[in-house]
């Protein structure tokens, strides 16, 4: 079951009305767009090639081909709205909130100036800072669906406007945890939207190993919200489906599951032999890029040409490696400060054995 | 069982039993505060296993009283959620047991997210927990070692109702995720005591000395704690033994100074629990008594727990399992006398 070329965008399951925002979008705007899809590409990019000197520090799972899905998802909600991404796309989505390069690296870097402090890491980031509103992916798979489900939740009890979109991932999305919190947002028709990154792959194992039925977002069905299958290489798909349910949940007419299909260009880790696929499949797939598709978009309008592409190529690379520059010279953390976040309340003896 | 004790807090101010006590920190917390809020199964109409959440809807509204599918571990992960948006909440599980279904989220959600990520996550988790009652290993088991290894987390496991009453509340107002076992005896034997009119807090991480000695130092928290005073009393008529008896109350952070001063003055150390020995909070209790301690000491810190088999149904083997008044007294004259 390799990514099929069928993959069209489908209207929701319940077959509401869908709603096309990326029609509205100004040619600047999708100008705008392209740039942040090339963005995020080239800040992963950037981190292979670190990664690959040796200088970065930990563990690395490039987004290479979800970039589609990280650029549109912010842009199909509301900037207060709350958005959760994956290990692929959390990267982006942080950058695109407004969080700025340097940040980022000093996380990558292990440096006191990231955006967790050097306490967290790569590609697990994540903030619960209220002006960003992007929550920390949770490392332990399925979990992501179940904190944000606390928060949708919060959000309903509190009768606030805003809607919480939990990306997850195809493998995660088997994890019982994730069922769970579906049928509790079903039943009690939280603000959230369930969106999965199916990239086809979970680590080594295939899409067909871990889903006996073709389409994820089939499984809506037993939780009693639609589900809605999306070309996730498509940016102005998943723009408009997120939105559609973004909106609905807005409305109070609770949850949707999106099932944005794309690939996985790059092994789940750097230096994976990626035996479970052949190169055929992946360079198949590599010509729905969606950085490519986009771009032959945008140039078939007549928004972009050979100088346009080469000026947005070149500022992007700019802010990213003005960020990294700036991050390599910030402190490390003090382990001499470590210990101080472990308990707010801070009246505890904190010695040996406490 | 629980039905009977379900005399209501305003009748009597003067003796509360450990329901009555659990219940009333937990009526007066969500008057307190309305970011205060319940969730867990069944706990609206039946209010919870015990009863203790009973009623709570009726006052406080279905927004901060929520019921929710057999969902453990999506219902706590919410609670981590809950807690990152600003609420306060207090989550039941029906026994402390059924926090293996949700360990994950108590690690790497409540005692991970301050330290990574800078927050804070007020959650209170309430487990009965505990042997005595025949419900057999799935449902009576003592695993707060699991639990107490985990930086971030308080562990609170009180053994009075009074404790009961001031811990939780202390456990409900922390920002740091608290967990609070309740020992399911407790309940059962509808355990009292004189309550104050007024209210009042007993603060986190604090020990208490149950009963005052000279001769050994007990160190233990919930159930045992009981019987080991009770074992102290008998000791004191038959052998003109005086034990002082030391209940952690709080084991996670651990109170090592009221532990270490009663050592000092008893220089004989045992811990008394209902857990099992190997890799225990009794290993760190005599580990931390041996390492600070050790120059007052005259005898190794001698440590009383479970068989090393999950606890069983049978009354007898049962019975056998559990840790009781007659096995500390037993050990106690081997030792002293
Ligand atoms: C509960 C759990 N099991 C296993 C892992 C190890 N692991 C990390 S990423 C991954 C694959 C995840 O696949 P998927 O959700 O499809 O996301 P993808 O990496 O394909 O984007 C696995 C198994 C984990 N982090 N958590």
């Amino acid at each position: 079951m390799a990514i099929s070329k069928e993959t069209k965008t489908r209207p929701a399951s319940d077959g509401a009305e869908f709603l096309r925002p990326s029609e509205q979008l100004t040619d600047d705007q999708l100008v705008d767009l392209y740039r942040d899809i090339h963005l995020i590409r080239r800040f992963s990019e950037r981190q292979v090639e670190e990664f690959e000197s040796g200088r970065m520090p930990g563990g690395l799972h490039p987004g290479h081909g979800h970039e589609a899905i990280s650029a549109a998802v912010p842009r199909a909600v509301r900037p207060s709205d709350y958005l959760n991404g994956t290990h692929r796309s959390q990267n982006g989505i942080l950058a695109l909130r407004g969080v700025s390069f340097r940040r980022l690296w000093a996380e990558v870097f292990g440096r006191e100036t990231g955006i967790n402090g050097g306490r967290r890491g790569v590609d697990l980031m994540g903030t619960f800072e209220d002006d960003i509103r992007v929550w920390a992916h949770n490392p332990v798979l399925g979990h992501n669906a179940g904190i944000a489900t606390g928060a949708a939740l919060a959000l309903q009890l509190d009768e606030r406007d805003e809607v919480i979109v939990c990306l997850i991932g195809d493998g995660a999305s088997v994890c019982g945890t994730v069922w769970e919190a579906c049928f509790f947002a079903g039943i009690r028709k939280l603000p959230i939207v369930y969106a999965v990154e199916n990239n086809m792959v979970a680590y080594t194992t295939r899409f067909e190993d871990m889903s006996p039925i073709e389409n994820i977002s089939d499984r809506a069905s037993a939780f009693g919200f639609p589900g809605q299958l999306v070309d996730g290489n498509d940016a102005l798909a998943v723009l408009d489906a997120v939105h559609t349910a973004a909106e609905r949940a807005r409305r109070g007419e609770g949850p949707t599951l999106l099932e944005l299909k794309t690939y996985r260009f790059v092994g789940h880790f750097i230096g994976d032999p990626q035996v479970y696929r052949t190169r055929e499949e992946v360079s198949e797939a590599r010509k729905s890029d969606p950085l490519h598709l986009f771009e032959a978009l945008l140039r078939d309008r007549g928004l972009l040409d050979d100088a346009a592409v080469t000026n947005i190529h070149h500022e992007n690379l700019e802010r990213i490696d003005a960020g990294l520059a700036e991050a390599m010279l910030d402190p490390f953390p003090n382990p001499a400060d470590a210990l101080s976040r472990t308990y707010r309340s801070g009246t505890y003896p904190m010695g040996y054995s406490s | 069982m629980s039905q009977e004790h379900q005399t209501e807090v305003e009748r009597t101010m003067a003796e509360l039993n450990f329901f009555d006590a659990v219940k009333r920190a937990l009526r007066e917390e969500m008057a307190n505060d309305d970011r205060v809020m319940c969730i867990g199964e069944d706990i609206r109409s039946h209010g919870g296993p015990y009863g203790t959440t009973k009623g709570l809807m009726e006052l406080y509204g279905e927004k901060r009283v929520i019921d929710t599918p057999i969902i453990e571990s999506a219902f706590f992960d919410a609670a981590v959620g809950l807690s990152l948006m600003g609420w306060r909440p207090v989550v039941d599980l029906m026994a402390a047991d059924f926090i293996t279904l949700c360990v994950d989220q108590v690690i790497h959600g409540a005692s991970h997210y301050p330290f990574m990520f800078d927050v804070q996550i007020p959650l209170t988790i309430r487990g009965p927990i505990g042997g005595g009652l025949r419900f057999t290993a799935s449902q009576e088991k003592s695993l707060e070692a699991m639990i107490a290894n985990f930086p971030g987390l308080i562990i609170v496991y009180p053994s009075s109702a009074l404790d009961a009453y001031g811990l939780l509340k202390s456990a409900i107002r922390s920002n740091d995720p608290c967990i609070v076992f309740e020992h399911k005896l407790l309940y059962f034997y509808s355990v009292s005591d004189e309550f104050p009119e007024d209210e009042f807090t007993i603060p986190l991480g604090e020990a208490a000395v149950k009963r005052t000695g000279t001769d050994l130092t007990i160190v233990s928290w919930g159930w045992p704690v009981r019987e080991s005073v009770k074992a102290a009393e008998v000791l004191s008529e038959t052998e003109g033994i005086e034990v002082e008896v030391v209940d952690l109350r709080t084991l996670r952070p651990m109170d090592r100074a009221t532990i270490l001063e009663s050592v000092k003055k008893t220089n004989r150390a045992m811990v008394v629990t209902e857990a099992h020995r190997f890799g225990s909070m009794g290993a760190e209790v005599a580990a931390t008594i041996q390492e600070f301690g050790f120059d007052d000491l005259d005898a190794p810190v001698a440590r009383l727990g479970a068989p090393e088999y999950p606890i069983p149904f049978s009354a007898p083997i049962q019975d056998a399992y559990l840790m009781t008044a007659d096995k500390i007294l037993q050990t106690i004259k081997e030792l002293l006398v």
